[in-house]
């Protein structure tokens, strides 16, 4: 079962390596060939898989990956035309004075290690007029065909080694048994876990010879359904140690007997999950996981919270009255103030449909104030007008001699006193603020409600 | 961006009256080109050209960080601020200045009060809490404030005692009070 179980495409790698002697080479490969052969059938799987690519894959090599990507490694007759198999291991001649290759069966690679025939590799300029690339002095232009030649030979040789591996006879072929270690080591790609930090119970039970408790089984059996039923959480087995399950429950001596006793069982096994999760993040805590403090900070959180449902809950159930509408309940408790009743005034007497304009005064009703008064509407000013900034202009002028000739703080003031006030309190009338264009006046006492009369010069002097 | 409520230039019209007095009329009646007001960045208030204004409306609001000169802003009460940025305009049309002495105007700079020990000039007549621009004694502009004391008060008084109760100055530049002060 040494089938490849990692779906990576396969590549040919051709390295540049400086120098390396041919006998060495071959010294090399035979002790590799060697070790190929007695491999074991070992059921490590591939774990790791980095590899290096540098250049193009060839067509074989196309067939081959798609073969990888199932879980076996099969092979099929046809290769054996294009492979070349090598069956003779110490005269191993490559085809067509092929370079050697090294080969790596458990990541399916082959290296060349043999020095880059440069003249080969590299064209000169002989630049065919279909290609469009633009070429410029002293560029290098890799041949195409060659770095195919190359990668085929390693291929062709990757493929004869595995047909040099055990086989074993499945219905889609013969399967080839790769070898159970890595010719290349690669790194891992990340540093390992650090190793865990021993909880306060196990260093405990460590210094005391506690052994680990056995494991418990995740499902038990629950007798009054008659199935296996998980031991905790979503629809677990009833049991009869579980004290919410009761339907009785004796009242201990020094109990209170008024208490809810199932709400106490509930509130113990609170505290004991919550305590549970403490120590765990404690520990978390002291093995550095989390930062110190959270758990204080988050177990504080926690009971506020929860105090705080408790009495809105409560607060709720003492609001909620299960008494019928319309049976009279006395109110006196429930007593408004000054400046609530005077806002219920205010409510009450603009709400008939016209706003209270035409309603009778009732004896020793207040004056009535107007719904908006004080609110002027704002008109849509563009900023991109035309004439915008013009007339801009001229309504700050205005604004700025209003500000100027006292329409500004010491107007604010005497308006604040009730210097302009021209009723009897300072709440009578709507101020004569200076900025409105409004020319109206109330008339003083009852007649002024929800009437405005036009200021002429006349009534003006008669006013005064 | 939008052009100021009546009310609002009333109040920005108040605050910068206290300082500058009449001459906000040359903030809006410029020989060189139509100035203006322009709210942005919700409460901002920017003096600034008609030809950026119009070129600035194609920023969308949120973009807009800044155009023309950030006067001041908008407190949540609805009074005005003033910036430092605004100190350009605040010292050309100046109606009250006070100059101190180069050993105070570090202590001004770091966002202190002027001492009666600092004051080196103060021009006469300036009544209590007027608006005053603050200037060192080559008359490059400092800040400004509000005048503790009127001038004749400020003759007896105390060394220790305030003169120019301090509002902005530019050191605000170096040490970003505010993040935002433009």
């Amino acid at each position: 079962m040494a089938a490849k179980g990692k779906k990576k495409s396969k590549k040919i790698v051709q390295q540049t390596v400086e120098e390396s002697s041919s006998e060495e080479e071959e010294v090399d490969l035979e002790t590799m060939e060697r070790m190929l052969n007695d491999e074991g059938s070992s059921e490590e799987d591939a774990s790791e898989d980095e590899e290096l690519d540098q250049d193009d894959e060839s067509s074989e090599e196309n067939d081959d990956e798609s073969e990888e990507e199932e879980d076996e490694e099969v092979m099929e007759e046809e290769e054996d035309s294009a492979g070349v198999v090598e069956d003779d291991e110490d005269e191993e001649i490559p085809m067509g004075g092929e370079e050697k290759c090294n080969i790596d069966l458990k990541n399916l690679l082959a290296f060349n290690t043999h020095q880059v025939n440069h003249r080969a590799l590299y064209k000169k300029s002989s630049v065919t007029d279909e290609s469009t690339e633009i070429f410029v002095d002293g560029m290098k232009i890799a041949n195409e065909d060659h770095l195919l030649q190359k990668a085929s030979e390693g291929c062709t040789q990757l493929l004869a080694g595995l047909w040099k591996l055990e086989t074993e006879r499945t219905d889609a072929g013969p399967r080839a048994i790769l070898p159970s270690y890595y010719q290349t080591v690669t790194p891992r790609e990340l540093p390992p876990p650090a190793p865990k930090a021993e909880t306060r119970w196990e260093k405990f039970a460590k210094e005391r010879g506690i052994a680990p408790k056995e494991k418990r089984s995740r499902k038990v059996w629950d007798e009054a359904t008659g199935e296996w039923a998980y031991r905790t959480g979503y629809q677990k087995a009833s049991s009869e140690n579980d004290p919410m399950s009761w339907p009785i429950m004796e009242v201990r001596k020094n109990q209170d007997p008024f208490e809810d006793p199932w709400e106490r069982a509930r509130d113990a096994k609170k505290a004991r999950v919550d305590k549970n999760t403490m120590n765990r993040m404690k520990n978390a805590e002291s093995s550095g996981e989390i930062a110190r403090g959270t758990t204080r900070r988050l177990m504080k959180a926690k009971l506020k919270e929860r105090k705080a449902g408790r009495e809105g809950g409560a607060l709720d159930m003492k609001n909620f009255s299960n008494t019928p509408a319309g049976v009279p309940v006395d109110i006196s408790e429930k007593q408004r103030g000054k400046e609530l009743t005077k806002l219920a005034l205010l409510a009450t007497q603009r709400s008939t449909a016209s706003m209270g304009k035409f309603d009778k005064m009732r004896e020793g009703e207040p004056e009535r104030r107007k719904a908006m008064s004080g609110l002027k509407k704002r008109k849509f000013e563009s900023a991109t007008a035309k004439e915008g900034v013009k007339n801009e202009a001229k309504s700050s002028l205005k604004v700025l001699e209003n500000v100027m000739t006292g329409g500004g703080r010491k107007k604010e003031l005497a308006i604040r006193r009730g210097d302009h006030a021209r009723g009897e309190t300072g709440h009578d009338f709507d101020f004569d603020d200076g900025l409105s264009s409004s020319r109206f006046r109330k008339k003083k006492g009852r007649a002024g409600i929800g009437k405005m009369k036009k200021v002429t010069k006349k009534t003006a002097k008669m006013a005064r | 961006m939008r052009p100021l409520t009546e009310e609002e230039t009333k109040v920005l019209f108040q605050k910068l009256a206290e300082y500058i007095g009449r001459s906000i009329e040359k903030l809006i009646n410029r020989s060189d080109e139509r100035h203006c007001f322009r709210l942005a960045a919700k409460d901002r208030v920017y003096y600034v050209s008609e030809s950026v204004m119009k070129a600035s409306t194609t920023v969308a609001r949120d973009n807009l960080l800044s155009f023309g000169t950030c006067l001041g802003k908008f407190t949540k009460s609805g009074k005005f601020r003033l910036h430092i940025t605004a100190l350009d305009y605040l010292a050309q049309y100046a109606q009250y200045k006070v100059w101190v002495k180069p050993s105070a105007e570090m202590s001004f700079l770091y966002g202190n009060n002027v001492l009666k020990s600092g004051l080196a000039r103060i021009t006469e007549s300036t009544p209590q809490y007027a608006g005053v621009v603050v200037y060192s004694m080559s008359d490059i502009p400092l800040g400004f404030g509000v005048a503790g004391q009127s001038t004749d008060a400020c003759k007896d008084l105390e060394p220790t005692g305030n003169v120019v109760l301090h509002q902005a100055d530019i050191g605000e530049y170096l040490r970003g009070m505010e993040d935002d002060i433009f």
